[in-house]
């Protein structure tokens, strides 16, 4: 296992303008993710249950030595484990699926995630299918939604994280959150 | 959905979502005109966007992802009949979910009380009997309760699920306006009264508590709740000292939040009766008035302690309402229930009677006004009495009793008085002031900026600010050509003679004077004279506070109004009655602002300027002017100086915020205009000709948006609408420089080579591309090669699209002149300085005419298509110009000039 010093070297290093040093780190934040969430979902719990905010948090710490990097450092961190965490999250999701076919049909959902006026809940698979249509239209706007809604950021860090100004985000969340909207409630229908 | 239409969708979702709701629909029926298919999409967002609070918690934020595998409150999960779709707020009495009740497939919202909660069983039924005789009630401000029960072991209040906003998260959003506070406690009262008759007091009546549909319908939630919770310090502490051991921080906010809107008899502990909602009713209209709580403390038990005795300001001292609402506010706040209002209505009766005189007022354009401007006796009058009843106000400090007088209503009245004859009976107008001359022939005026005597270092902005602000008014009568603030600045430094000035501007008539600073007071004396003669129409002096800046404007604007005789339409009277900002510091900002933004192109003054109207938006988010303001200074920026940053993105913004506001703001619309019509927004060269038409409705004459929509026609082959709208703002502003070269290319564009000549002679000082082709056009290749080359000798004062423009010309000579190869070079160097920035069409085309000279077909009509592509799609141009006749026969260019010609027919067809 990679020591949390050269992670944390690699962020500092990408943070500082070094790409070469972002390729070099995503390959293991993505592994260390894995490791840990298959550990999750392999949990004998009953109510199994997949905390997002255990897992990157677990990530973060077990990857990143906290004294030395900065905020900024953090919700880089966190913008690139937001990638990883959808992909994490939709696998899981499939595989809920699949567990339950024939059953009673159960889907994915999100807690909290929607106050749908129809009662019935969104699922995760569909949002991911919607944003990768997002994805062709509007690359960054896609970007923003993965960063704030599976990264977490706030605004600013979102801003942060993707070089753009806050007015932007918040503009490019605000569009991208009905778009999305719009193109779930379209496809179930 | 294709890339420049989702740029399209976004634009315009943004602008949508910034207006208010009810506008939104007018906006789409404007904007999407008969594409219907767009308004479609548009509407679908926006319906998405109400709807709120979608993906609003992050995943990591989530109590977990989870199957409904029941036991737990959760999406999807049951609970007692209902079916959990989400959570929808919390509150110290629990957590509210929105559930659909799957026996009547009905929305419900359910409140689940505290786990912990466990009532008296006494109270409990109590509660339950009177909660059915709430709900017996029937009535529509009062929030509807299914049902009470009992499930998974915690108790749970099923009520009617209203979809709007706590009157908390309504104030969280910005000031309300005098007329919905009156309207949103009206409706309080009416159920409050109802539910005082049946016997049933609320007991903890709060912004919290009441909610406000888009509608307008406000519904009073959790009627007699309150008492289900018995709260340690009603029953046990009087000095509410062991508070802070036995609640956590979060408790103790709740706390105070309740113990805000507690009347003194419910603060004691004693038995209350239904006025004790009256009290709580007036601490929350102060606050939607005020912005404030009257009765304030760092904890609860400093809360009560100020609740038990001190009087609070009166609303009054905060910003202007009518003395019978202070009044009214006051009696509600007493701490003597027997003062107060008996019974809901009565109190309901007081604030219908207040809210028909405000609205009737306010229809004659007194609402909103604060000023004192009057002329003659009455302004003396007012000058005098005025300062006196300041002073008395500011000695006395804090009021001890809500007794005021109503200081600010009089001047107010005066004001009315004055705009109704103006405005209803121009005769009375020449009887009150029979000195005037005849006006008649005044019809047009420049006011120059004020000559400072004795100033302190940094009062420089006066002179010029109070200028612009006198121009601002009188050019929104629109019923005299007022030259704009950008022709009369040059004087703000060097003191000209006025009537030199005028007659340099070509008005006839010209209004200068003096400010001077005493302390906080300013004396400004004005002059009004006529140009033919140099007499003096009218004269005055106003005595102002600095604070009190926007008075004084109205007072001169209204007195030039009177003497000039002008006749206001009822909609100009009640915009020039309305005072931009009450708050004198935000006012002070905005001036200073202005200083700044006008008196040059620096990029430093600029930024002061933002900085000045950040400044007075965040003094007053209300302040839509210098939201304009703010705007007009960022796209200077974001224009001049830094095209790259995220200045257009502040001035979207700030328009946004601007015409939430106030939505006849012309320049808003102008600004906006030209905003969009960039490169990167893909010219959409109707919606921004939509947008200056919408200023100049506002403004017909903004002298800048008849240039810019000029423009706009040129660049689509629309000539001769092009020429109206340049010659028009040559009109209003003969030294707007940058008019006479757009009307000379409008002449180049149209083939007319002679005349284009002639205009481009009065371009000081020359400019050198375009003239050049003209002279081309006309044999004169050598003054032609003589323009470029000394264009091209001092690149360093151009920036990179004039370079580009001199290249690409210079690449068309030598095109045109057999020197094919050398063309090549300088239609690299065109393409080096210009691609990628906005308005690089220009070059494109000059570099497509090099390609046609040079018989290179292909590759000229590559660059015809990028032109057209890049904003100007100017089809008669094409069909014109000799320069790309060697491309006329080839059919690749016949289909492309047939396409364009459908397009161009379409926009003339729609603006035509």
């Amino acid at each position: 296992m990679t020591s949390p010093a050269t992670i944390t070297e690699l962020l500092v290093q990408w943070r500082k303008g070094d790409q070469t040093a972002l390729d070099a780190l995503l390959p293991q934040v993505y592994d260390q993710l894995r490791r840990i969430a298959r550990r999750y979902l392999r949990s004998e719990r009953p109510d199994h249950t997949l905390e997002p905010t255990a897992l990157v948090h677990e990530a973060y710490l077990r990857l990143v030595d906290e004294k030395t990097v900065d905020w900024q450092s953090r919700a880089h961190f966190y913008g690139i484990v937001a990638v990883r965490m959808r992909h994490i999250l939709v696998d899981y999701a499939r595989s809920r699926q699949a567990a339950k076919r024939g059953g009673d049909g159960a889907r994915v959902s999100l807690s909290g995630a929607s106050p749908n006026e129809r009662g019935q809940d969104f699922d995760i698979l569909a949002l991911h299918e919607a944003l990768e249509r997002l994805e062709a239209l509007d690359p960054q706007k896609a970007r923003i939604v993965e960063v704030r809604y599976f990264g977490g950021l706030t605004i600013e860090q979102t801003a942060e994280v993707l070089g753009i100004s806050a007015a932007s985000v918040k503009r490019g969340w605000t569009l991208a959150r009905a778009w999305l909207r719009v193109e779930i409630d379209d496809v179930r229908r | 959905m294709t890339p420049e239409r989702w740029k399209e969708v976004e634009v315009l979702f943004h602008q949508a979502t910034g207006l208010p709701a009810e506008a939104r629909a007018a906006f789409l029926a404007e904007v999407c005109g008969r594409d219907d298919q767009l308004r479609g999409d548009l509407e679908r967002l926006l319906a998405a966007h109400a709807e709120g609070s979608f993906l609003d918690s992050p995943v990591s934020e989530q109590s977990g992802l989870r199957t409904a595998d029941g036991g737990q409150i959760s999406p999807g999960s049951s609970f007692g009949p209902y079916i959990v779709i989400n959570e929808i707020g919390r509150g110290g009495m629990g957590v509210v979910y929105l559930c659909r009740d799957p026996r009547l497939e009905r929305r419900v919202a359910l409140k689940v009380l505290p786990r912990s909660f466990v009532p008296n069983p006494e109270l409990e039924r109590r509660f339950q009997r009177e909660a059915k005789a709430v709900s017996a009630l029937n009535h529509p401000n009062i929030l509807t309760i299914y049902e009470v029960g009992q499930a998974q072991g915690v108790h749970f209040i099923a009520t009617e699920f209203v979809d709007g906003l706590t009157l908390r998260r309504r104030l969280e959003q910005g000031r309300m306006g005098m007329v919905e506070v009156l309207e949103v406690a009206t409706q309080v009262t009416e159920a409050l009264s109802a539910a005082h008759e049946a016997g049933i007091v609320h007991r903890d009546v709060k912004p919290e508590n009441l909610m406000v549909r888009p509608d307008g319908l406000v519904k009073v939630l959790d009627f007699g709740l309150a008492k289900l919770v018995q709260w340690p310090f009603a029953t046990q502490s009087r000095d509410g000292s062991a508070e802070s051991e036995k609640f956590s921080s979060t408790q103790r906010g709740l706390l105070l939040g309740t113990v805000s809107y507690m009347s003194p008899e419910q603060a004691r502990g004693f038995p209350v009766d239904h006025r004790t909602d009256l009290f709580s009713l007036g601490v929350t209209m102060y606050e939607m008035i005020t912005g404030r709580r009257p009765f304030k403390g760092e904890t609860a038990s400093d809360v009560m302690a100020a609740l038990l005795r001190v009087d609070p300001a009166p609303v009054a001292s905060f910003c202007p309402v009518p003395p019978e609402l202070d009044h009214l506010i006051c009696k509600t706040l007493s701490k003597d229930r027997d003062q107060r209002h008996q019974s809901a209505a009565e109190l309901r009766a007081e604030l219908k009677t207040v809210k028909q005189k405000l609205e009737s007022r306010e229809y004659a354009g007194l609402e909103g006004s604060g000023t004192n401007a009057s002329p003659n006796d009455a302004r003396a009058k007012a000058a005098q009495s005025r300062p006196t009843a300041y002073a008395k106000e500011e000695r006395a400090g804090i009021w001890l009793h809500g007794r005021r007088t109503a200081a600010i209503g009089i001047p107010v009245a005066v004001i009315g008085l004055l705009v109704l004859i103006l405005a209803g009976r121009p005769h009375l107008s020449s009887l009150l002031n029979p000195s005037a001359t005849p006006p008649a022939e005044i019809e047009s005026l420049a006011v120059l900026p004020l000559t400072p005597l004795g100033f302190e270092k940094g009062d420089e902005y006066l002179g010029l600010g109070i200028a612009d602000a006198i121009i601002t008014r009188t050019s929104q009568l629109g019923a005299l050509v007022v030259r704009p603030v950008g022709a009369v600045r040059q004087y703000s430094e060097s003191k000209a003679d006025p009537l030199e000035a005028a007659r340099k501007l070509q008005v006839d008539s010209v209004l200068e004077g003096t400010v001077q600073r005493a302390g906080e007071h300013l004396r400004v004396s004005m002059n009004l004279l006529r140009t033919r003669d140099g007499v003096s129409l009218w004269a005055g002096s106003f005595d102002h506070r600095i604070s009190e800046g926007f008075a004084l404007q109205d007072a001169i604007a209204r007195d030039v109004v009177k003497v000039l005789d002008l006749t206001l339409t009822a909609s100009q009277q009640n915009h020039f009655s309305q005072a931009p900002t009450r708050n004198g510091e935000a006012y002070d900002a905005y001036l200073r602002g202005r200083f700044y933004l006008l008196r040059s192109d620096r990029k430093e003054d600029f930024k002061t300027a933002i900085a000045m109207f950040k400044r007075a938006t965040t003094l007053d988010p209300a302040f839509a002017l210098a939201h304009v303001s703010l705007a007009a200074a960022s796209a200077a920026v974001n224009f001049s100086h830094e095209p790259d940053g995220q200045y257009a993105e502040t001035a979207y913004i700030s328009l946004e915020k601007a015409l939430a506001v106030d939505p006849n703001i012309a320049d808003a619309y102008h600004i906006r205009g030209n905003l969009i019509w960039t490169l990167a927004n893909g010219f959409p060269h109707g919606r921004a000709i939509r947008e200056m038409k919408r200023a100049l409705e506002l403004d017909p004459h903004l002298a800048g948006a008849h240039r810019d929509l000029g423009a706009i026609y040129t660049h689509i082959g629309l000539f001769d609408k092009a020429l109206e709208e340049l010659r028009t703002a040559e009109r209003l502003d003969p030294s707007d420089f940058r008019v006479l070269p757009r009307i000379a290319r409008v002449h180049y564009y149209q083939g007319k080579y002679q005349q284009a000549l002639r205009e481009f002679g009065r371009v000081k000082p020359a400019w050198g591309p375009e003239q050049a082709i003209v002279f081309l056009h006309l044999g004169g290749v050598n003054e032609a090669r003589g323009l470029v080359e000394q264009a091209l000798q001092a690149p360093s004062s151009f920036n990179s699209t004039d370079v580009a423009d001199c290249a690409s010309s210079y690449a068309v000579l030598l095109a045109g002149t057999g020197r094919p190869a050398e063309a090549e070079e300088y239609i690299r160097l065109a393409r080096k300085k210009g691609e990628g920035t906005s308005h690089f069409h220009h070059a494109e085309y000059s570099i497509a005419c090099a390609y046609a000279l040079a018989g290179k077909t292909e590759l000229a009509l590559a660059w015809l298509r990028r032109t057209a592509d890049h904003g100007l799609p100017c089809y008669p141009l094409f069909e014109k110009d000799p320069n790309l006749d060697r491309l006329r026969s080839d059919p690749a260019f016949i289909a492309f000039m047939n396409e364009l010609k459908r397009q161009w027919e379409s926009l003339r067809h729609e603006f035509g």
